[in-house]
């Protein structure tokens, strides 16, 4: 097949005329990667005891959790009948890719929320001691009626703590890797079909977990007059900088490889790239979201030129541009990859609408969610490190 | 030494999540119906409650019966091998309305409708000239056999010099429905 085909002879499946997952499935592997990537970021510190990223460490763990509370919500909205997502979990087929997440979502899940009971336990029951009216009940609930904590039982739930940090790294790894796993086995489509798709999407959602947190450290330090710790934003700018090296690495390799190849899909790939995805792929996720925070980030991460402040806003501009990169991968994945028909020989538009349950509205509340449920665990848990003379034995 | 005081909350936590476990298992008991599985990944009884709905599609011998002078008109046809809903509807209320006609002379076959252009349409019966019914399956696209009649609808009415290319019925100037010639 030859790439004029695509023009003189345009041909699309019934089947492909209409994209089926909408923007809903483009906003479901982004917050499943914030939550594998904020993660990673805490077990950096809990398991490979990098005490730059003692600051984050606690925010990491429960912006993990509100994003991992929220990563459903898509799929509940993409559904159009919220409960036939029951059946997936009361009868799970076997041979059901989505059943399978359903088992690694709920496990990783469970982790995680031991996870954090255990690690914010102390605060928890110091405030149902002390916490006024009402909110002294509301912890003495989250602590499951145990009110005190002996030597044994921290230093028992320190290295529990441990053990699940330990466990929840491959829980993690497995959930994300899983997501891309979920597009990578559609062997009809070669723009989704390869074994590189689960590392893709894992390498690329650490990146966006740690970007994520970033901004969330120092948006939270700004708004609370904080001064950021300037070992910490270095090295989560190290650590962003290696986890993005990666991603578009395996990214570049993977479009590499088809091309190389150039076997009969490449021609409608190559298509697609420049021009249903000029601007998605070429502009935001290479150069824009890839190459430039690429650049900006070793100045933070590896030199101490300009003024802190200065680093600090390098960061924070790179994480803000590498979350523009894995919106727009995910983007150029899930929309990209219905764009063209099966026969290789047309192209289908993709209707972007504000309004309506898939709208770029509905999206931005979902997207606000986790940030919604983040602020009020903040209420309800100290996320800042305690001060390791008030330190109860419990790692923080 | 590591006494009950020590790990009581994870005894807390441990009955806590199998409280929570024991009452999704209540309610996954609630929600699988009991056949659920018996005959695969679905609820056996389903297959019986689809048997039993009334059948949408008509064989076109059915059709026949009543409708003998379009059976000879369409024997060795090239369109002998469409079936008569896909321009005329499922007619499901026509048959049975025809059924109990043949029983009882009082009761008269209502007209066909005019196809309403929805190839989704809920319309019972129709007949149909409009040339988008012809060309839901001669429009000449990519992918097609190369014996099949297929057509560039423009370029085709120019060069068979129609008389009223923007009609509606234009291919019927030509060709007939049940019989295709020429």
């Amino acid at each position: 097949m030859e790439y004029h085909a695509l023009h003189d002879a345009p041909f699309i499946f019934p089947n492909d005329a209409h994209p089926a997952w909408s923007i809903m499935i483009v906003i479901y592997p982004y917050i499943t990667g914030m939550v594998a990537g904020a993660f990673v970021v805490s077990t950096m510190y809990h398991v490979f005891h990098r005490e730059a990223l003692r600051p984050v460490a606690r925010l990491a763990v429960v912006t993990s959790l509100c994003l991992g509370a929220c990563a459903t919500l898509p799929l509940l909205l993409h559904l159009h009948q919220p409960l036939r997502a029951l059946n997936v979990v009361a009868t799970p087929s076997p041979s059901s890719a989505m059943a399978g997440f359903g088992f690694i979502y709920s496990f990783y899940m469970l982790v995680l929320l031991v996870d954090v009971w255990l690690l914010f336990r102390p605060a928890i029951v110091e405030r149902a001691h002390s916490a006024p009216g009402p909110w002294k009940n509301v912890y003495r609930v989250l602590a499951l009626g145990v009110l005190e904590i002996t030597p044994r039982a921290a230093e028992i739930d320190r290295k529990l703590i441990h053990a699940l940090s330990v466990i929840g790294i491959p829980a993690a790894c497995i959930l994300h890797g899983y997501v891309g796993f979920l597009f990578g086995a559609i062997k009809a489509n070669p723009w989704w079909s390869t074994a590189l798709m689960p590392v893709i999407f894992l390498t690329s959602a650490v990146v966006s977990g740690i970007a994520v947190l970033t901004l969330l450290y120092l948006f939270l330090c700004r708004s609370s007059r904080m001064e950021p710790d300037e070992e910490c934003v270095r090295s989560l700018s190290r650590l962003l900088w290696m986890f993005l090296v990666l991603a578009v690495t395996f990214e570049f390799a993977d479009l590499l490889h088809v091309a190389y190849e150039r076997e009969e899909e490449w021609y409608v790939i190559r298509e697609l790239l420049v021009t249903k995805l000029r601007f998605s792929y070429l502009t935001l996720q290479v150069l824009v979201g890839g190459l430039l925070p690429l650049l900006i980030l070793p100045i933070p991460a590896f030199t101490g030129v300009a003024s802190a402040a200065f680093r600090r806003a390098c960061t924070g501009v790179a994480a803000v541009l590498v979350l523009v990169q894995v919106a727009a991968m995910r983007w150029n994945v899930v929309v990209g990859g219905q764009l063209f028909s099966k026969s290789f020989r047309g192209f289908v538009d993709y209707p972007v609408t504000w309004l309506g349950r898939e709208g770029l509205l509905a999206a931005a509340v979902v997207l606000a969610m986790p940030m919604l449920l983040l602020w009020g665990a903040m209420k309800l848990l100290p996320v800042w490190p305690p001060n390791p003379e008030s330190d109860s034995g419990v790692k923080a | 030494m590591t006494s009950f005081n020590d790990t009581r909350h994870l005894w807390a936590l441990g009955a806590f999540l199998a409280a929570v476990g024991l009452v999704g298992m209540v309610v996954r008991r609630e929600l699988v119906p009991d056949d659920f599985g018996r005959t695969g990944p679905y609820r056996a009884s389903a297959l019986d409650d689809i048997a039993a709905r009334p059948s949408l599609f008509q064989a076109d011998a059915t059709c026949h019966a009543c409708h003998e002078s379009v059976e000879h008109e369409r024997a060795g046809t090239l369109h002998e091998a469409v079936r008569c809903a896909h321009c005329h509807g499922h007619a499901v209320e026509h048959v049975a309305t025809a059924r109990r006609a043949a029983e009882d002379p009082s009761i008269t076959l209502p007209p066909a409708a005019e196809w309403d252009g929805d190839f989704f349409t809920k319309v019972d019966l129709y007949v149909t000239k409009d040339r988008a019914t012809c060309l839901s399956c001669h429009a000449a696209v990519v992918g097609m056999p190369a014996d099949f009649k297929k057509i560039d609808v423009a370029l085709h009415l120019e060069e068979q010099g129609a008389s009223e290319p923007l009609a509606k019925e234009t291919c019927f100037e030509c060709h007939g429905g049940h019989d295709t010639a020429p």
